[in-house]
């Protein structure tokens, strides 16, 4: 990538982060005090759910060999994407370049697996040999006739946002709009910064065929390589995870005119507000009526059962520290549900996503942007809280703690989205808080019962 | 089970238990008062679930013998097997039926063979199950060679063992007894006898190991008596309280309160006041343990399977943590009447369960039905090493949660895959 192509994935215009800032772009981490991943590992964790290509990382083991196949991404069909293919570079490559090794490695996948693309993965170790990963995916693609993505997003160039969006930006530059929709219809949308974890959007997916609304892609979970390849034909595109991907979104408005909003899954009002603002974008009367009719349907399915659930919730206070789950979605969604929000990271929200929290929270809402467990612990017991809600990094954390936990990211194993999913949702806040697993850890030895 | 199908039986017979509590005697020969087959499909039963051999002996009743007595089959048995450290000899319902007065025998041996120790207990197996053989083996053997308290050893604590307790666990407790400095006595003792070792011995007569009998006479003279299993907490209250010794009950040791307690008796018994760190470290591990899988168990039900000690021994512990139990058991329990097999595949048609807790038979009606499955009990033979797992004690707890997690955990909820029909029309 050329620096100046570089520059402008980095200073995303369109990330209110970089409106207020003198550095613009992400932060740097801090030596010492980080906690997150690398931009590899935000590239390859965006495009990895498209599972019918294969991905193949161009790197040392430490790269993958260490986290392949720990996310909860589904598939409904092709499980290509399951397998994680990588150069494996040695000693003897670091001197003398890995390009043949890859070249090599990239024309056996496709003989042997024959999928439809193959992404190509740079790592840190390869980009400072010097590989060049666009000239040789080039070359490979024109022999082979199978595109091959360069996806170029070394860890020590950044954060893990910064690499989704560098992920964004190779499928903008080299996937969309290179293949066109056979039949056409009236309604057609992206879902971006969605990952299916759990298989939790097949809980949302069926409401679109209901209301006769096309999805032509989701970005990425159980995404197809041709679906990807059409993500243009959209009229308009929905975002779910605030800023992973958001320059695909912006981009996509730019190049081919497509309106873009934030939507959300979680959260019975959250989605149906959502879906509202989806069928506005179509301007059709009978399907704004559709959907009116379908949300009502739900809702009043969903409320009854909901019920029992929110009396136990009703005055409980949570403490929200999610990473790529929206932060206001999730908050909108425990409010919902009765649950006092009392803080919520943001480390990952842009400045509209914050304006959101204010506006659900109040003024005073707290905001985290300090994630380690001796500064969320304090929270907690600040605050009096009944339960602590965040990824997977932060689960133990918790537990050693003693204190009720839900898990809310990419590694967990419940679908949360949609009707269905926010009854579930409700479900595991409740197990979690009359979980007696609790009582009996804070239980001192030689305890009367 | 109706008034007269019984269709894939829970329970195991009443001689089973009795023959498995001898076995926990060193030199010890169950001797089966019966038919060849009464003995040969029992041992076949612990064969297969503890891979050890077992010196069964049978009366071998024959057409004659079942008709006219078969006093003399048990007098010649008993003239072979007089070298024995033990004979415990136990009836079968073929050997009630024809008639045999365990009392006069006792005389008649008694006469023949002056120095043979002998426990006669009379199990049809008409009768109760596998957990009443083995307390009435246990209740002989306690009156006839017991002796009376003469001192009081500060150190000697007896632990009074129900069926359903693994030789691992005896192990685990004898270990944790002297690490506290203590004496340890298990009655019956399957832990020396049945846990499986290699040694010089090629052929031995009885039981390899156990408790000895002589052992057996000093057990009034202990500090401390603990029964453990539900099964033996009536045997252990007489037992204590005829030798004037402290005595404290258990029925699995898997929940922290009742952890908590037994630990505290140890130590006082040990002259310690808190916790040896070694301790200290198993129990905040089986807190940790509590913690890492309570997520498993949010609406989670269980079905347990089996006598009524070892519904017991699990139920509680496993409700502790959140999990829904119910019961089912081969014989009359808690107001249900007895069942079978057949009627717990029933049950689950209506009432579903997570997970079958239960011996082999229980585990392969789990795997036709689609759900998890955890073996305990007797028979586990479809897997090795059984009779060498550890439930009790903060390690054992520990291990405890941790395999119904791991069982749960292949239950898990998956969301379905869907295709949407509109995509499609892309391609």
């Amino acid at each position: 990538m050329l620096t100046s192509e570089l520059r402008e994935v980095l200073v995303e215009e369109d990330c209110d982060h970089n409106a207020k800032k003198q550095t613009p772009g992400c932060p740097r981490p801090t030596p010492g005090k980080a906690g997150g991943g690398c931009a590899f590992d935000g590239a390859f964790s965006s495009l990895v759910p498209i599972t019918d290509a294969a991905h193949i990382v161009h790197g040392p083991i430490g790269c993958v060999g260490n986290a392949w196949n720990n996310r909860g991404a589904k598939s409904s069909g092709p499980l290509m994407y399951k397998n994680a293919f990588a150069t494996n570079i040695n000693n003897n490559d670091v001197v003398f370049g890995g390009e043949k090794k890859l070249y090599q490695a990239i024309k056996q996948i496709i003989k042997t697996h024959n999928p439809p693309a193959v992404f190509v993965y740079q790592t840190c170790v390869t980009a400072m040999i010097g590989d060049d990963l666009g000239a040789l995916c080039k070359a490979v693609s024109e022999k082979t006739g199978v595109p091959v993505i360069p996806v170029e997003s070394p860890g020590f160039i950044g954060s893990k946002n910064f690499g989704n969006r560098l992920s964004g930006d190779a499928v903008l530059r080299q996937v969309i709009g290179t293949q066109e929709p056979k039949a056409e219809h009236p309604f057609n949308f992206n879902i971006i910064g969605e990952f299916n974890i759990a298989g939790e959007f097949w809980e949302v997916a069926p409401i679109f065929d209901q209301l006769g609304i096309r999805l032509i892609c989701t970005l990425s979970g159980d995404a197809r390589y041709h679906q990807v390849a059409m993500m243009h034909k959209a009229q308009v595109n929905m975002m779910v995870c605030s800023r992973a991907l958001l320059n695909v979104a912006r981009r996509l408005r730019e190049l081919y005119g497509i309106p873009y909003f934030e939507g959300s899954f979680y959260g019975a009002q959250n989605f149906s507000n959502s879906l509202r603002q989806l069928v506005e974008y179509f301007g059709d009367a009978t399907l704004k009526e559709k959907t009116e009719a379908l949300i009502a349907h739900e809702t009043a399915k969903l409320e009854p059962q909901l019920c029992a659930l929110k009396a136990k919730l009703k005055g409980k206070k949570a403490l929200l520290y999610t990473g790529g789950v929206k932060s206001w979605s999730l908050v909108g969604a425990l409010q919902e549900l009765g649950i006092e929000v009392i803080a919520t990271g943001t480390k990952k929200s842009t400045e509209e996503d914050k304006a959101r929290i204010k506006e659900l929270m109040g003024e005073e809402a707290e905001m985290i942007t300090d994630g380690s467990a001796p500064n969320l612990l304090k929270l907690y017991h600040e605050a009096g809280a009944d339960l602590l809600m965040a990824g997977g990094r932060n689960q133990y954390t918790a537990l050693k703690a003693k204190l009720p936990f839900v898990h809310v990211n990419q590694e967990r194993d419940l679908a949360f989205a949609g009707y269905s999913g926010f009854l579930r949702f409700a479900k595991q806040l409740v197990f979690a808080i009359e979980s007696p697993a609790y009582a009996w850890a804070k239980r001192p030895f030689g305890a009367q019962s | 089970m109706s008034a007269s199908l019984l269709a894939n039986p829970i329970k195991l017979s009443q001689p089973a238990g009795a023959a498995l509590a001898f076995m926990g005697i060193k030199g010890a020969v169950p001797l089966w008062h019966g038919v060849q087959g009464c003995t040969a499909f029992a041992k076949i039963l612990f064969i297969g679930h503890f891979r050890e051999p077992f010196p069964f002996q049978t009366t071998a009743l024959a057409q004659t013998s079942v008709v006219m007595g078969g006093d003399p089959n048990v007098i010649e048995a008993v003239d072979n097997l007089a070298s024995s450290s033990l004979i415990g000899l136990l009836t079968t319902g073929v050997a009630e039926t024809s008639g045999v007065d365990l009392g006069r025998l006792e005389k008649e041996i008694a006469i023949r063979h002056p120095k043979l120790k002998l426990a006669a207990v009379s199990t049809p197996d008409f009768e109760g199950s596998l957990q009443t053989g083995w307390v009435k083996a246990c209740e002989v053997m306690l009156n006839r060679l017991v002796a009376p308290k003469t001192e009081t050893k500060p150190k000697q604590v007896l632990f009074l063992m129900g069926p359903y307790f693994t030789p691992g666990e005896v192990e685990e407790l004898r270990e944790l007894c002297e690490f506290l400095g203590l004496d340890p006595l298990f009655f019956p003792d399957l832990g020396d006898s049945l846990l499986g070792y290699l040694g010089e011995e090629e052929n031995a007569k009885g039981a390899i190991g156990g408790i000895e009998v002589e052992q057996i006479k000093g057990l009034s003279n202990s500090a401390l008596v603990i029964s453990l299993g539900q099964s033996m907490k009536a045997l252990g209250q007489r037992f204590s309280f005829g030798s004037q010794t402290n005595w404290a009950h258990f029925d699995h040791l898997a929940q922290l309160d009742e952890l908590d307690s037994f630990y505290l008796k140890l130590l006082e018994l040990a002259g310690l006041t808190e916790l040896p760190k070694r301790l200290a470290k198993q129990r905040a591990h089986f807190l940790d343990v509590l913690l890492d899988t309570e997520y498993y168990f949010y609406e989670k039900s269980v079905a347990l399977v089996g006598d009524p000690e070892l519904i017991h021994r699990w139920r509680a512990p496993l409700t502790s943590m959140g999990l829904k139990c119910r019961a089912y058991s081969g014989v009359r329990f808690e107001e249900e009447p007895a069942k079978d097999l057949k009627e717990v595949e029933a049950d689950l048609s209506i009432n579903p369960a997570n997970l079958l807790l239960g011996n082999s038979h229980v585990a392969e009606l789990a795997e036709y039905l689609d759900l998890a499955a955890l073996r305990t009990g007797y028979p586990v033979e479809d897997q090795i090493g059984e009779p060498t797992q550890v439930r009790l004690g903060y390690k054992g707890a520990a291990h405890l949660f941790t395999q119904v997690a791991n069982a749960l955990m292949e239950q898990l909820e998956h969301a379905t895959p869907y295709q949407s029909p509109l995509q499609a029309t892309l391609l």
